[in-house]
């Protein structure tokens, strides 16, 4: 049997999965009546009217060759670059914020609906840019984490870094847990003269806002 | 995370914001190794909706309903039971892995759907009787309980884990959070709307029940 954590963790294909419900513009080449859905009713489909579906709607019927999609408006060479001049300006700030599943969606339309974007590949050269400096972002605030801390403020990560940040970050959170209780145990007849010690909250506070922020 | 997403974008857009529920409760239980409560309301009544769609979808082919519309309909009755499927099996994994805790707590006992106690009734025996047969009845009278709690005092079934990390996402402006509640040191952390923080599952646990949060 697989172990619990493995057998149970989000797997980046169930975030993409999860992505595909975002809704997104199209706009049909064919005419088709609205389509009632569990997830609710869209359309009615006419010619040249831009509609609002779900991606996974949209791309089934971009596929079929039925429509155009929109891009988001953030999906162009030109906001990319904003974005990547200012994570690259704000080396010691957090993340940028961005569409909670920017990196899903845009490598979705980039695979179906290229046609449909301007300049496609200076795109991907721009979110890969993007994708490397929120990484290495990422990474030097795991490094950070030099502590016990009890949390951890993860702001504007999209769900797919996030997934990714999981493991590393918890194991590491793990083993300073682990190594700060195995001091305890050892401290634990010298109580009355730690808590004399104790940091303010505010100190404690400060200390664990720094990670990541 | 980004507060608002495209699907805040199209609010005139008629959207059943219960699949975004369904959603919500299968990545709870995939993102912590406690059992949550079954969300009854929630499977059946998805389970009636695609029971439903699908009789629609059969009756409309033999009229005149497009193909590419009867398509995506069972595309979407696909992805539907992809998370009720997938949360059941979650649960059961969980269930089987955590078969001997679940056993003596009450509490959480109670949060499982009937069908899932009752398989975790049905699989009891069958474990503890496996484990007798194969070495248990081998051993020493003393040393033969599956109760028994070892030389650490870890009881068998245990979840060792429970109160791991976790990532939360603020659905609601949580307020002032008190972030280790075992510790000397009292820590607290004001949680806004948007916000993830990653934190103890013991100290989630409660805004998940309240549905103010939820897990990424």
């Amino acid at each position: 049997m697989k172990s619990l954590k493995d057998s149970q963790r989000l797997t980046c294909e169930e975030v993409e999965f999860f992505a595909e419900d975002e809704l997104i513009e199209i706009i049909p080449s064919v005419k088709l009546p609205v389509i009632n859905l569990i997830t609710g009713d869209f359309g009615p489909f006419e010619v040249g009217i831009p509609v609002t579906v779900p991606l996974w709607l949209a791309v089934s019927l971009k596929e079929t060759k039925r429509c155009r999609i929109l891009p988001p408006s953030w999906l162009t060479e030109e906001n990319i670059l904003a974005k990547v001049e200012e994570e690259r300006n704000n080396p010691n700030s957090g993340l940028v914020q961005l569409h909670r599943h920017y990196m899903e969606i845009a490598s979705k339309l980039l695979l179906v609906a290229s046609d449909d974007l301007q300049q496609p590949f200076r795109i991907r050269k721009a979110l890969e840019d993007l994708l490397d400096l929120r990484t290495s972002k990422l990474r030097k605030g795991l490094l950070n984490v030099r502590e016990r801390t009890p949390f951890v403020k993860i702001n504007r990560a999209s769900w797919m870094e996030l997934n990714s940040l999981r493991e590393p970050l918890f194991e590491v959170l793990c083993t300073f847990a682990s190594l700060d209780n195995s001091n305890e145990t050892e401290l634990t007849s010298s109580t009355q003269v730690q808590s004399q010690n104790v940091p303010s909250q505010e100190a404690q506070n400060r200390r664990t806002l720094r990670k990541y922020q | 995370m980004q507060a608002t997403s495209t699907t805040d974008t199209f609010q005139e857009q008629d959207i059943n914001y219960d699949v975004e529920r369904l959603r919500k409760w299968l990545v709870n239980e995939k993102c912590c190794n406690d059992i949550l409560p079954y969300q009854e309301e929630l499977v059946s009544g998805f389970a009636d909706l695609c029971e439903f769609q699908q009789s629609l979808v059969e009756t409309r082919a033999e009229k005149d309903e497009l193909a590419i519309v009867r398509n995506l309909k069972e595309m979407e009755l696909e992805r539907i039971r992809y998370l009720l499927k997938e949360y059941l099996r979650t649960r059961l994994r969980k269930i089987e892995n955590a078969l001997f805790y679940l056993w003596r707590d009450k509490e959480r006992w109670s949060w499982l759907s009937a069908a899932e106690a009752e398989y975790a009734k049905q699989l009891y025996p069958l474990i503890t009787t496996h484990f007798e047969r194969s070495f248990l009845g081998k051993l020493p009278e003393k040393l033969r309980a599956l109760d028994e709690r070892d030389g650490d005092h870890h009881s068998p079934g245990n979840l060792d884990d429970l109160d791991e990390f976790v990532f939360l996402y603020a659905t609601k402006e949580m307020g002032n959070v008190t972030t280790d509640p075992s510790s000397p040191v009292t820590s607290t952390i004001f949680i806004q709307k948007g916000e993830v923080v990653c934190l103890r599952y013991s100290v989630a646990k409660h805004y998940l029940l309240d549905e103010s949060a939820c897990l990424l």
